[in-house]
């Protein structure tokens, strides 16, 4: 069990570098945007199934949550959708630090079989919990 | 915050000028930035998740950055923005394809999986009200 689990890793290459970079430029672009999240969340859709059924999508409440996030209210953004501030806030760390993490060669993991067991075990699970919260909080 | 978004607010009236309008298109760039990564992003996950991710994040961003081209059929009034977008589900799909060597159909679920993900919460919903409601006695001619 442990072999089939086990993650593997490698050294960033230089040639991880232009994907590092897009990535720091796309979380600075969404940084630079966040002055006018209140304006742009305006164009976000009404949940169809919050609509017909009065029950929260897994992703209701992100619309919240960014606008929560960008007015730097951490507590707020959580409690209208985990998942969604969760990820946010790790993919603008890991877009930041992706560059300089490059630079030092800093260990990735390969996205090899073990991952994909990880993640289709673990991305449904997490999918499932932030739902639940999200009925049982009643968003 | 949420109070901006009420009709008759400041949020709105901004959101009616053309100043707004100006701006919304000066932001755009930066629009498909952002959304740029974190479509990649999810298509890679669900790429992973299928088995389908063979040749890493770039091959996925390469595809997808290609497929965003679709987009300019949007400048044609009417009809453009739905053509664009049927054009860009082919093109996206074509793409991961072969940029991943993969088959069309694992491709397309990757694409489509996120959407139907949605639909079957749906449908789990109605089956979930519909055993409620025959469990109450509630629907007429079919007991409880």
């Amino acid at each position: 069990l442990s072999t089939t689990f086990a993650l593997a890793w490698r050294r960033a290459r230089p040639e991880d570098a232009p994907l590092a970079w897009l990535c720091a430029i796309g979380v600075a672009s969404g940084l630079a945007l966040v002055p006018f999240a209140p304006l742009l969340a305006r164009f976000a859709p009404a949940c169809v199934l919050h609509t017909m059924t009065g029950v929260p999508c897994p992703t209701c409440g992100s619309t919240r949550a960014v606008l929560a996030l960008a007015a730097l209210d951490v507590p707020r953004a959580l409690s209208w959708n985990p998942l969604v501030t969760v990820a946010l806030v790790g993919i603008a760390a890991a877009g930041f630090a992706a560059p300089a993490w490059v630079a030092a060669r800093g260990p990735l993991p390969l996205g090899d079989e073990a991952a994909c067991r990880w993640l289709r075990i673990l991305a449904p699970a997490a999918l499932l919990a932030n739902w639940l919260y999200l009925v049982l909080r009643g968003v | 915050m949420m109070q901006q978004f009420m009709p008759g607010s400041a949020a709105e009236s901004a959101f009616e000028t053309r100043a707004f309008w100006l701006g919304f298109a000066a932001c755009s760039p930066l629009i498909v930035g952002v959304g740029l990564v974190l479509n990649t992003l999810l298509l890679h996950l669900f790429l992973m998740m299928l088995g389908g991710a063979k040749r890493g994040m770039a091959a996925t961003l390469r595809a997808l950055s290609y497929s965003y081209t679709a987009m300019l059929a949007g400048v044609v009034p009417g009809c453009g923005s739905l053509i664009g977008a049927l054009w860009y589900l082919y093109l996206i799909v074509t793409g991961l394809a072969k940029a991943h060597g993969i088959s069309y159909g694992k491709a397309a679920v990757a694409v489509i999986l996120p959407v139907v993900l949605c639909g079957v919460c749906f449908v789990i919903l109605m089956f979930g009200a519909f055993g409620a409601l025959m469990s109450s006695g509630a629907l007429p001619g079919i007991a409880p």
